[in-house]
């Protein structure tokens, strides 16, 4: 009886090695990377966007709720929600106004916050089996974008047409100018897609989907989000800071 | 139609366009809504804290001044309470000099006038005295003249006379 079950749960591995090594795991990879498109108002769209308005009206949601009945409420000595609110914007404006002043840290900040609170959240969204809206090259590159148009609208505000002078010169400013958008970009692209990927390979796989899963989205969705939110945020302020100095 | 597999990785340009409204909106939303009603209040509430430590420290000043003034105020009673004191004892030396004085100038006045009293009464005596010797040399010469002296009516008389004198 032992060895015949001993015997049947080889085979059930031996196959599900075959099959993840014979195909598998390339196709999980391949439909990672290009999913299957879904309708948006007659687009054939990634996945992705779905989950970045879900995550977008999500906050929006909460930013309606806690504008109405948190924040008239709130106490001169912080507890709770209020707590861990206050101290979110005290970092995101601190940071902002620390290291580009007053002047284009009140623009900045609400934008580093925004984007931190969305790039999390948009990547915790696997863990109720959605696709982390940062799995799409079109949701970094807007926020590459995103982040382009803010540094340079205060590089504008800060020297006014005098910023072109640094092309003048050195045409390679240009090109370092342009690779910002597409290194935010693609550094968080590669970041959540690389671990939407491993997490993908493990579900994959029926022997590898049990328990495993829960301890490695730690580091591949828990750890990936909250770094990337703080490594777009804080390289946002930091080029926006080489844009005004 | 846009087909996603058409580009690498998925690039989709009308996605990338939906994707960056949908950065803008929840930026702005999140902004208005969030962000800077927080900012706002954490201002007020530096503020006021601001407000209060600066109340504290006017407060701290205005007792400090006070506490100068009134150090200042104490001071000055100490050295006027020590002033009176030392001319109350002045005016009391003054005033014990000056009653011990009149006091003297009194007695020295009674005893004047006691002596002269005395010396008053003494007369007055000496002229009773005088009086009653005369008026007792009188009567012995009536004894003396009425009968034959006798060493026993001398002495008889002797006797009388001094027990009048005592008398008297």
């Amino acid at each position: 009886m032992y060895s015949l079950l001993g015997g049947k749960f080889i085979d059930f591995f031996q196959e599900q090695f075959q099959e993840a090594f014979s195909g598998g795991l390339k196709h999980a990879v391949d439909e990672s990377i290009n999913p299957e498109p879904i309708n948006f108002f007659g687009l054939q769209v990634n996945p992705a966007l779905y989950s970045a308005i879900i995550i977008s009206g999500l906050i929006i949601l909460f930013a309606i709720i806690l504008r109405i009945f948190v924040i008239p409420k709130f106490k001169k000595n912080p507890k709770g929600l209020q707590l861990i609110l206050e101290s979110m914007v005290s970092y995101f404006d601190r940071s902002a106004v620390d290291t580009l002043h007053k002047k284009h840290g009140g623009f900045v900040g609400p934008y580093i916050f925004t984007m931190a609170m969305f790039i999390a959240l948009g990547t915790l969204i696997e863990l109720v089996g959605l696709r982390p809206a940062f799995a799409s090259i079109n949701t970094c590159f807007a926020s590459g974008i995103s982040a382009f148009i803010v540094i340079n609208i205060c590089g504008f505000r800060e020297k006014k047409l005098r910023r072109f002078k640094r092309y003048v010169p050195n045409i390679l400013n240009l090109m370092s100018d342009i690779a910002v958008p597409l290194s935010l970009s693609l550094r968080l692209f590669g970041s959540i897609m690389s671990g939407f990927i491993i997490m993908e390979l493990l579900y994959s796989t029926i022997f590898l989907s049990f328990a495993i899963p829960s301890a490695v989205a730690i580091i591949t969705t828990f750890f990936h989000a909250v770094l990337q939110a703080y490594l777009f945020a804080t390289l946002s302020v930091i080029f926006t800071q080489e844009a005004v100095e | 139609m846009l087909i996603l597999a058409a580009m690498p990785l998925g690039l989709n340009f009308i996605e990338i366009l939906i994707h960056f409204f949908n950065i803008v909106i929840l930026v702005v939303v999140v902004r208005f809504l969030l962000y800077k009603p927080i900012k706002k209040f954490m201002a007020s509430r530096a503020e006021s804290y601001a407000k209060q430590a600066e109340d504290a420290e006017k407060t701290t000043t205005v007792a400090v001044e006070l506490r100068e003034k009134y150090e200042l105020l104490l001071d000055n009673a100490q050295k006027e309470a020590v002033k009176i004191t030392e001319d109350a004892a002045v005016s009391a030396n003054l005033n014990a000099d000056q009653i011990i004085n009149d006091a003297k100038k009194k007695a020295s006045v009674i005893i004047e006038k006691a002596e002269e009293d005395i010396k008053i009464k003494v007369a007055e005596q000496k002229e009773a005295m005088a009086g009653a010797i005369s008026e007792l040399a009188v009567a012995m010469a009536s004894k003396i003249l009425d009968r034959e002296f006798r060493q026993k009516d001398n002495d008889a008389v002797i006797n009388l006379l001094v027990g009048e004198w005592k008398k008297g």
